[in-house]
């Protein structure tokens, strides 16, 4: 078998992760030769499974990158640090597939898209609802016209993570609930709808939006677990993201909703007036119920090699930041905020 | 036991669903109708044959001549108000079809003629008793979900049958040039009524508010609306309408709790299957007015409390009263609490 054209390093290999590292695997591109884990015990497993591999902690990124000369890095490590460490892999002459969100505030996204320009390399944002059936199938379904005009696009990410921030929860990932830096759920978890809609709007502006937040669920997570974002786009169209990761016995759905002059889209339906709702059926190739690694990883490689465009790229992923960078103003002024929108 | 006699006060759906209550109680009757459209008095007179009937000028006139110890206001909202509190004046019991009325301005009236009257005013929140949505109100009333920390409303309603000339329901005076209905008052006000009958008197601070009219509906001003609310406890809401969608997705209430969530009629228990919530034995799937019209009656007749009362109706026009000035503004806006 002939030997990889890619080297990867791949700094958290955790849940995202190995999937990434998985889909390397299946598709025979690409080989895992760095990892940086902050789990010692992770360390060890990974030491064992991959004994050609340079393994680390998290403080050594620089060093892993330096000594394993990848030319893929992959990001799926706690989201405050995906600004810092994708720069650093830029200048490091690394094409970068980073696990949603791209960052978690407006400057980190300035900075990656100008060390993107700079070094020439791909940036791909692993955005994998966008292979879900059926909220990636609606997606699909709107952006095709089947709906017409669209005056409301709603999106929400409601998942009940008590198993995943507390300790005796059995996917328990400490990073999320990390006193000093937990995970911020509207760019972690409300990114994907976002995403979703932002592909549907195209290239129209959100102007303005106004947010609202709680923390009064008791989910473990040590920061708002409750948010909802208002959005105004240039073209009158009205949006709105809703993110509970703190909701108790609902595990994921009801991730996009679409209404058009034409009909709409909801739960996997197509609604139109005076017909019977239509199930939107699942395509035969490429979507999933869930997450959709092994397709995004495809495409990233794609990309790197020259394939097909790169989709899933740093504007759809900046402007996403934007939106949530503005509604956390928002939370914080109480005001309307302005979005800083990115061409 | 004479009959209560009640004036009408527009006989379309609403108004002709309360008189078909009040006949199948047996308590009331419908004595007088107040109705614009001339070949719809017509139809009217030839079905009560005793009864009196005048246009919307007139609703003074039959409240002079016919003296009713009724009024129900299933007219066009805006004159819910004036009519409400004229009829009120005249010493009568008030059902008023949701919503109470359209401005804070009339809520202040209608509760102070209330107050001066010492009648019964009720506001006919027909959804507290349909399912699930009613049953899930009532659901996380009872605390099944635990401390409540987000609600959800929602009006989603293909109305363009009632819009258009041409459609199957329509209904003139929704599309009024000079009056269209706000259907934000006009159909908000239901998913509106049950998040606020969970909170309790948990008061709503302030609010924020879009709203477009983009659908291709013919309704002549706004026909989709998104509300934020920040409750006094720090509870969020939030209310989606929209009467101009092609189709109507069916939902209108959803409840997250610390201990359970409740969506599309189901309770949801983190490690527990979902669990559908029976229908009551008091419950209708849609519009319950045969229910609401006699509960009016027992509470006329002191059988009962008035749990449909001015509070919540002057609760429910005062937040949505705050989020069209919200809308003008482009600013969040605080809401008078009642």
């Amino acid at each position: 078998m002939a030997k990889p054209e890619h080297r990867a390093v791949i700094f958290g290999p955790g849940g995202a992760g190995q999937a990434v590292m998985n889909a390397f695997a299946d598709t025979g591109r690409a080989e895992c030769v760095g990892f940086v884990e902050k789990s010692p015990k992770r360390r060890a497993e990974l030491a064992k499974a991959y004994p050609d591999a340079l393994v680390c902690e998290e403080t050594e990124l620089a060093r892993v990158l330096a000594e394993a000369k990848p030319d893929l890095f992959v990001d799926a490590g706690p989201d405050h640090l995906h600004g810092p460490n994708t720069i650093l892999a830029l200048q490091h002459g690394c094409h970068v597939l980073i696990e949603k969100p791209m960052c978690t505030c407006i400057g980190d996204a300035k900075a990656i898209v100008a060390a993107e320009r700079k070094t020439g390399k791909v940036v791909t944002v692993d955005y994998t609802m966008r292979y879900s059936h059926p909220w990636g199938t609606m997606m699909e379904a709107a952006k095709a016209g089947r709906v017409g005009e669209i005056f409301y696009v709603g999106g929400a990410y409601i998942h009940d993570m008590w198993d995943i921030y507390n300790p005796s929860g059995s996917e328990y990932t400490a990073w999320r609930s990390d006193p000093e830096h937990p995970q911020n759920i509207l760019f972690g978890g409300g990114v994907h709808p976002l995403d979703m809609i932002l592909v549907i709007m195209d290239d129209v502006p959100v102007t303005s939006v106004h947010c609202a937040a709680n923390d009064l669920a008791q989910s473990g997570l040590p920061d708002n677990d409750l948010y909802i974002l208002t959005m105004t786009f240039a073209n009158g169209a009205l949006g709105k993201i809703f993110v509970s990761a703190g909701c108790n016995g609902w595990d994921f759905g009801k991730m996009l909703e679409v209404y058009g002059r034409e009909g709409t889209l909801y739960d996997g339906k197509l609604y139109r007036r005076y017909k019977d709702p239509e199930e939107l059926p699942q395509p035969a190739e490429k979507s999933r119920m869930g997450h959709s690694w092994i397709n995004t990883v495809v495409d990233f490689l794609d990309a790197v090699d020259g394939v097909k465009p790169n989709e899933m790229n740093t504007t759809f992923a900046a402007r996403n930041v934007a939106i949530c960078d503005a509604a956390m103003k928002s939370i914080a002024s109480g005001h309307v905020e302005k979005v800083d929108w990115f061409v | 036991m004479s009959k209560l006699r009640a004036l009408i006060i527009g006989a379309g759906g609403a108004g002709m669903a309360v008189t078909n209550g009040f006949n199948a109680d047996g308590r009331a009757e419908s004595v007088a109708f107040i109705e614009p459209l001339a070949e719809r008095r017509e139809e009217l007179a030839k079905d009560f044959p005793h009864a009196v009937f005048g246009d919307e000028t007139q609703v003074l006139d039959l409240l002079d001549q016919i003296k009713p110890d009724i009024v129900v206001e299933a007219g066009p909202d805006y004159l819910h108000g004036q009519n409400t509190v004229a009829a009120l004046e005249h010493g009568c019991h008030v059902l008023i079809e949701k919503p109470m009325c359209t401005s804070l301005e009339d809520t202040q009236a209608i509760l102070a003629a209330e107050k001066a009257s010492g009648k019964v005013v009720m506001i006919d929140y027909t959804m507290r008793y349909s399912h699930p949505w009613g049953t899930m109100m009532l659901a996380a009333k009872r605390g099944e979900v635990g401390e409540v920390f987000y609600l959800g409303g929602f009006y989603i309603h293909d109305m363009w049958d009632w819009y258009n000339p041409n459609g199957a329901c329509f209904t003139p005076w929704r599309v009024d040039k000079d009056h269209p209905q706000n259907i934000l008052l006009g159909g908000g006000v239901h998913g509106l009524d049950l998040m606020l009958l969970i909170m309790d008197n948990v008061p709503v601070l302030d609010v924020y508010c879009l709203a477009n009219h983009l659908s291709g509906s013919d309704f002549p001003q706004e026909d989709c609306y998104l509300v934020s609310l920040r409750f006094e406890n720090g509870v969020i809401g939030k209310l989606f309408i929209s009467s101009g969608c092609s189709g109507s997705p069916h939902y209108m209430l959803e409840v997250f709790g610390q201990d359970g969530t409740l969506h599309d009629g189901k309770l949801l228990r983190r490690g527990d299957e979902p669990v559908e919530l029976d229908a009551p034995e008091k419950a209708g799937l849609g519009h319950s007015w045969d229910i609401t019209a006699a509960e009016f009656l027992d509470v006329i007749d002191g059988k009962c409390d008035n749990w449909m009362n001015s509070t919540y109706g002057a609760r429910n026009t005062s937040i949505l009263d705050a989020a069209m000035k919200s809308f003008a503004s482009g600013r969040p806006e605080t809401v008078t609490w009642f």
